[in-house]
């Protein structure tokens, strides 16, 4: 970054659309707020949220906690897998 | 309906046990492995100033347990450090303690822990220990169904499958499960999820073992009895200084002698596995790992150590997990263990 950005930082301008098909999850999030100030409100929130998380600062928060849920990608197995956990100890 | 499955892993240091559960999302809590006696069932603190304990009966006596324990016990004696700890009152109370903290009045399946060297010989009495009434206090009782018992670190490795997704190949690998907790060194070889007996085992030398070594070295530095545990425990897995006689100290000289009992532990270990190129996976978990890690590294330099979240309740969500498929798969069909006690919600 040169040091004229970091001296005059001009404010960056973005005009841009976004379809359904290109972030379904995100266009859904926005289209519940009318056109204006509080849709890009929400984009700026959602944006800036993402570089925190993309910077780690949110797992930071989360590993103090000794309560936390299993993370939803655990898997649950079944019984023919963790039933042997019941099953008598191999001698051999 | 659904059955209802809970677990309990009863350590040295620390109850670990889940309060809700729902497939893979499993809640925990722990509060410390301290059990304080009284003759009567009144809190040691006024009834104005409300702390989170409970009386349990036991017996003649009264033993109070629950996260702020610490404010009111007398640690020093009433901690269990030995091979019969499962048959003691306190191991009771701590258990019950956790049952009064699920909230349910009946349990279809409890599943609790073992040291893995005491597993085959404690099994049968503390399952049968575990099943049945259980008085909470103020004339409270759970009912557990069926109690299964099995080797802690079986527990770490359930859980261990279920985080990294390995529960489709689990059953053909074979893993080494290391857990250093408060009293016992704990490691557990399993050919999927079994346990192989002839190289699995534990020994007294967990993390109280490294604290009581450190404080020796302390005391005679210092020319005055030190036995400040938690003290020494904090700074070890923080690395801030300790406060003596009103001056930070410094252990790092002592550091050193802390990593030969693990290294020492790893060691002994190591002469029990037969083909340690075999496994697979090596988990490391427990509440000593931080201090272990090291060791366990220099043992197994070609293998990658894996580490689990929250490495204090990998066990009892794995003991969690393992009951909850075992009680779909082995006992809603039949619905035999269902006892006859309404489940439902303690106030």
């Amino acid at each position: 970054m040169s040091t004229d950005h970091v001296k005059d930082p001009k404010p960056i301008r973005l005009v841009f659309e976004l379809a359904r098909a290109d972030h379904p999850r995100l266009y859904d999030e926005l289209i519940q707020f009318h056109k204006g100030t509080k849709r890009v409100n929400r984009l700026r929130v959602l944006a800036y949220d993402g570089l925190l998380a993309q910077s780690g600062v949110f797992a930071e928060m989360g590993r103090g906690s000794p309560h936390l849920p299993s993370a939803s990608s655990a898997q649950e197995g079944n019984g023919d897998i963790t039933n042997d956990l019941f099953a008598p100890a191999i001698d051999a | 309906m659904e059955l209802i499955v809970r677990a309990v892993d009863v350590g040295s240091g620390n109850t670990k046990f889940v309060t809700a559960a729902a497939g893979t999302d499993i809640r925990c809590a722990s509060f410390p492995s301290v059990a304080y006696p009284s003759s009567d069932d009144s809190p040691s603190w006024p009834a104005s100033e409300r702390k989170k304990t409970v009386c349990i009966p036991i017996g003649p006596l009264f033993y109070e347990v629950g996260p702020d324990v610490s404010l009111a016990a007398d640690t020093f004696r009433a901690k269990q450090l030995h091979d019969e700890y499962t048959e003691t009152p306190e191991y009771m109370a701590l258990l019950r303690g956790a049952l009064s903290m699920m909230k349910v009045s009946h349990i279809d399946l409890l599943v609790v822990g073992l040291p893995v060297a005491l597993f085959a010989v404690k099994k049968a009495a503390l399952e049968k220990a575990m099943t049945g009434r259980h008085g909470i206090g103020g004339g409270k009782v759970v009912t557990v169904g069926k109690a299964m018992a099995v080797a802690q670190p079986q527990g770490a490795l359930a859980h261990f499958a279920s985080e990294h997704q390995k529960m489709a190949i689990i059953g053909n690998e074979q893993s080494l499960i290391i857990d250093p907790g408060s009293r016992t060194f704990d490691w557990l070889v399993a050919r999927g999820m079994r346990l192989v007996q002839k190289q699995s085992y534990s020994f007294n030398r967990g993390m109280s073992d490294v604290l009581r070594l450190l404080a020796a070295e302390i005391t005679k530095d210092i020319g005055s009895p030190y036995r400040d545990y938690d003290a020494i425990d904090l700074a070890l897995r923080t690395g801030k200084q300790p406060m003596i006689f009103q001056k930070p100290y410094d252990m790092k000289r002592l550091l050193p002698l802390a990593e030969t009992v693990a290294e020492q532990a790893v060691s002994t270990m190591k002469e029990w596995i037969e083909a340690p190129h075999s496994l697979q996976n090596i988990i490391l978990v427990g509440g000593g790992a931080f201090l272990f890690r090291k060791a366990v590294k220099a043992a197994f330099p070609k293998h990658r150590i894996h580490e689990v979240k929250e490495p204090m309740f990998a066990n009892v969500r794995g003991f969690q997990l393992a009951g909850q498929n075992y009680a779909r798969s082995s006992m809603a069909a039949t619905g035999k263990e269902r006892a006859q006690g309404v489940s439902g919600e303690i106030e």
